[in-house]
């Protein structure tokens, strides 16, 4: 496997966040958290990741606004974008996925169900 | 087991729910004000509405199947509340509530250790049933999106706003709001606090729609961003505002105008997005910054952000803990200074000893750093353990909102001193209390509305709360402008009672009169009305305040209103008392209620209508034997020199008169247990050094027995 493939998680829910963390730790993932859009503005440039997770509904940067950033940036503009919704904000997660994201799941999810997300994002070959 | 993801999930989920709820329960508060006075309020409805869909996400993570389908449909509801789908009426704000109550039960139950939320399956199918109706109506009243006026927007732009953003920015285009764009840039290290004092410079102006971050000035050390701002007032008065923060500030284009800050009324538009063929987009390409052409500047007021950068640093430095870990460090800092107490023995042994004068001297020194370190590390702990007392306050606002609509009276409620601070654990055993005081202002204080318009009052009752910290106590008054307390009827249910016979009741003064009320089935009223039947009387307040160390005292003025006042210490965790003996035991008394002791002659006793008294400096002191109130039985003679210990709650003083003062000393207070619990006139029991156990005095309990008209001397 080599270096543990490095991810970033944008969730402001510290509860969602704990549960996130605790499944993608224990598959050997290396988690970095932000708990709102502009944490992640400021971990971003500083930082690269394999692959990010972000919520969308925040406060006042949104998941969409940084999904946008992300795919301008000159570092992670081709980085796997996973969102994580919840139910009933199914436009909102059509714009995110037009904006570049690459996969969603639906809160609340199983453990094995973000891994398995994210491991499909970070290899969409196999 | 704590390394399986939902366990970990379960650890915070709780304390995060209850934030969660807590801050909902608010903002409903809030909008209700605002819905009463007829203001909008879109960002607060925005704020409500995340935070029932950030809990229906965690009830459903961990499996509270029951809490995330009703947060679910709340969620719906808010949603469309905030797309201006749904009017916020006064029945929409009370299913909230409702589910705002049904979400803290809920929450009340797992904390309690239940497993599911199923105990509330009946109250949250009902409340489901009336919600389905609400959005069921919802629906058939949508109404068109407003169109888009002559602004042009990019395609970028709004490819990237959320469904509500979207909405925001029609509705302030709907009420003919200027759209403006502001660009920012901001230095990594500080966009912090950049970015707030920018909100707070926008705030009073207008709304800020949405955040638009790039990075395309390439700079990973900066960060920019465009705020889109709808503002009712002229671009001069948000250019002006904005002052000083380096910021750019551009009306947003309109078909067929130059950008300048004409604010005439939108003609009537043609509908959809228009594309913008004659402005490159503003954001996202690079042919930006041509478009603004101002050098954009870091912020340049360098004191102001150095002073906020700390302050932001510790509001997101927080972390929760659980209040046993407290207790768990309080106990522990208790049984380090009975360990210290220890010491100090060992070393009173040594410094008799002349041949190790040197150790002593050396121990001594040590003990006395430790000590202090032990006082530093106490007075820490009790830090940590203040929250200000508006949480209280909060839920009493939905209390008071209940009543009054369940008593048929308009109530204002007034809150102050909500910043004071006092024990968490007090804050807790304090809001049952304080409820049942606010219930019964409203429902005996508060005249019906129509008496109320015939007395000339106002038609609303105003019970007021207010707090305030003197010394090491919290007072809280609790205050209406009703009808008063009816002297008469108070004496005379307490006659009934068999407390007074009609002789004794003719001496009481009117403060002993209003005193009665604290009396087991007194009260001014005849028939129990549902809110009395259901409540409880004056005498369980009273009884809860006294476990906590606190006095009640209450003030009325017949047409006037009723003020009852509760002083309570801050905390109860640690407290330093005064070691005493009487009657060959010893007792400890909490020294935060000790004003001075006096050396006294038998002969310094003097009788007055059968309390005895003693003379201090010109003032009758009523007295009290601690042989007397636990009815010890003395050996031998009563000693010709006693000493009075004088002490006080509130304006009360009453001297305990005692054989012999032994010292001060830091005690932790243990309860008795259940068998001895509820012993009047003692707090508790506390170990001293030596594995000696001695009780703990309860003055609010022994000043008013002696002052007031407490059980013993009623009976009597």
């Amino acid at each position: 496997m080599g270096e543990p493939k490095r991810v970033l998680l944008v969730e402001d829910s510290p509860t969602m966040r704990a549960f996130a963390v605790a499944a993608l730790e224990a598959e050997g993932f290396a988690v970095t958290t932000a708990g709102s859009g502009f944490e992640a503005l400021k971990i971003l440039p500083r930082s690269r990741f394999d692959v990010i997770i972000t919520d969308i509904n925040m406060p006042d940067i949104t998941g969409l606004e940084l999904i946008r950033f992300v795919r301008e940036s000159a570092v992670h503009s081709k980085v796997p974008l996973v969102i994580i919704s919840t139910d009933g904000a199914e436009r909102d997660r059509e714009r995110g996925l037009k904006l570049g994201a690459d996969a969603y799941l639906v809160k609340p999810f199983a453990p094995e169900a973000l891994v398995e997300v994210v491991r499909r994002a970070l290899s969409p070959a196999a | 087991m704590s390394d399986r993801p939902i366990d970990r999930a379960l650890q915070e989920f709780l304390p995060e729910a209850q934030e969660i709820i807590e801050t909902f329960n608010r903002l409903l508060l809030k909008l209700d004000e605002d819905r009463v006075a007829g203001r909008a309020a879109p960002g607060m409805i925005n704020e409500a509405f995340r935070s029932v869909h950030t809990l229906k996400a965690l009830a459903g993570s961990v499996g509270l199947a029951r809490m995330a389908h009703l947060s679910h449909r709340i969620e719906d509801l808010l949603d469309k509340c905030r797309l201006d789908k749904v009017e916020l009426t006064a029945e929409v704000i009370d299913l909230l509530f409702e589910a705002g109550e049904l979400f803290q039960r809920i929450a009340a139950d797992i904390g309690q250790g239940a497993s599911s939320d199923g105990g509330s399956a009946d109250a949250s199918g009902d409340l489901l049933a009336r919600l389905e109706g609400a959005l069921a109506r919802a629906d058939s009243g949508h109404r068109d999106e407003p169109a888009w006026g002559s602004y042009v927007f990019d395609a970028s732009l709004l490819s990237v706003l959320t469904e509500y953003e979207e909405h925001r920015l029609r509705e302030n285009v709907r009420a003919g709001r200027g759209l403006y764009r502001v660009h920012a840039a901001f230095d990594l290290a500080t966009i912090d606090v950049g970015l707030e004092a920018l909100k707070e410079r926008l705030k009073p102006l207008g709304e800020v729609i949405t955040y638009l971050p790039s990075s395309e000035s390439g700079d990973p050390q900066q960060i920019e961003l465009d705020l889109i701002v709808g503002a009712p007032g002229p671009e001069s008065e948000i250019q002006a505002a904005l002052a000083g923060l380096g910021v750019v500030l551009r009306a947003v284009p309109r078909a067929g105008r130059s950008t300048g800050p004409q604010r005439a009324p939108a003609p009537t538009p043609p509908r959809g997005i228009q594309a913008a063929p004659e402005r490159p987009p503003p954001v996202a390409t690079p042919a930006t910054p041509a478009l603004t052409p101002i050098a954009v500047a870091v912020l340049p007021d360098i004191e102001v952000v150095e002073e906020r950068v700390t302050s932001i640093k510790s509001a997101s430095q927080t972390v929760r803990v659980d209040i046993r870990k407290l207790d768990h460090l309080m106990n522990l800092v208790g049984e380090l200074s009975l360990a210290r107490t220890g010491i100090q023995g060992v070393l009173d042994e040594l410094k008799v000893d002349r041949e190790r004068a040197g150790l002593a001297r050396t121990l001594h020194h040590e003990a006395r750093v430790l000590g202090r370190k032990l006082d530093e590390m106490q007075a820490a702990i009790i830090e940590v353990r203040m929250v200000p007392l508006g949480q209280v306050f909060d839920k009493l606002s939905r209390v008071v909102r209940k009543i009054s609509r369940e008593a048929g009276k308009d109530i204002r409620f007034v809150i102050s001193g909500a910043e004071t601070e006092l024990d968490k654990l007090l804050v807790e055993e304090l809001s049952d209390p304080l409820m049942h005081m606010i219930r019964n202002c409203i429902d005996h204080g508060i005249e019906p509305p129509e008496v109320r318009a015939q007395a000339g009052k106002p038609v609303a009752g105003t019970v007021a709360i207010a707090a305030s910290q003197r010394g090491n106590h919290v007072v809280i008054e609790v205050e209406d402008d009703g009808v008063g307390l009816d002297e008469a009827k108070l004496v005379r249910s307490a006659v009934e009672r068999g407390y007074l016979d009609e002789g004794a009741a003719g001496e009481l003064s009117r403060r002993e009169i209003y005193n009665l009320i604290f009396l087991p089935g007194v009260s001014t009223k005849v028939a129990a009305t549902e809110l009395s039947g259901r409540g409880v009387g004056m005498d369980v307040v009273k009884t809860n305040l006294s476990r906590l160390s606190g006095i009640i005292d209450v003030e009325s003025e017949p047409g006037l209103g009723t003020r009852l006042t509760l002083t309570l210490p801050i905390t109860l965790a640690i407290i330093q008392a005064l070691v005493i003996r009487a009657a060959g035991r010893t007792y400890a008394v909490p020294l935060n209620s000790v004003l001075e002791s006096l050396l006294i002659q038998s002969g310094d006793v003097r009788t007055i209508e059968r309390r005895e008294v003693v003379d201090l400096r010109g003032q009758t002191l009523p007295i009290v034997r601690v042989e007397d109130a636990f009815r010890l039985r003395r050996e031998g003679a009563r000693p010709k020199k006693s000493f009075v210990v004088v002490v006080g709650l509130a304006q009360h003083r009453v001297g305990l008169v005692i054989d012999e003062l032994i010292g001060q000393q830091d005690i932790v207070i243990k309860s008795l247990g259940k068998s001895l619990d509820g012993i009047p006139g003692i707090a508790g029991a506390t170990e001293l050094g030596g594995q000696q156990t001695v009780l703990v005095l309860d003055v609010a309990t022994l000043v008013e027995e002696t002052l007031g008209v407490g059980a013993g001397e009623a009976a009597s």
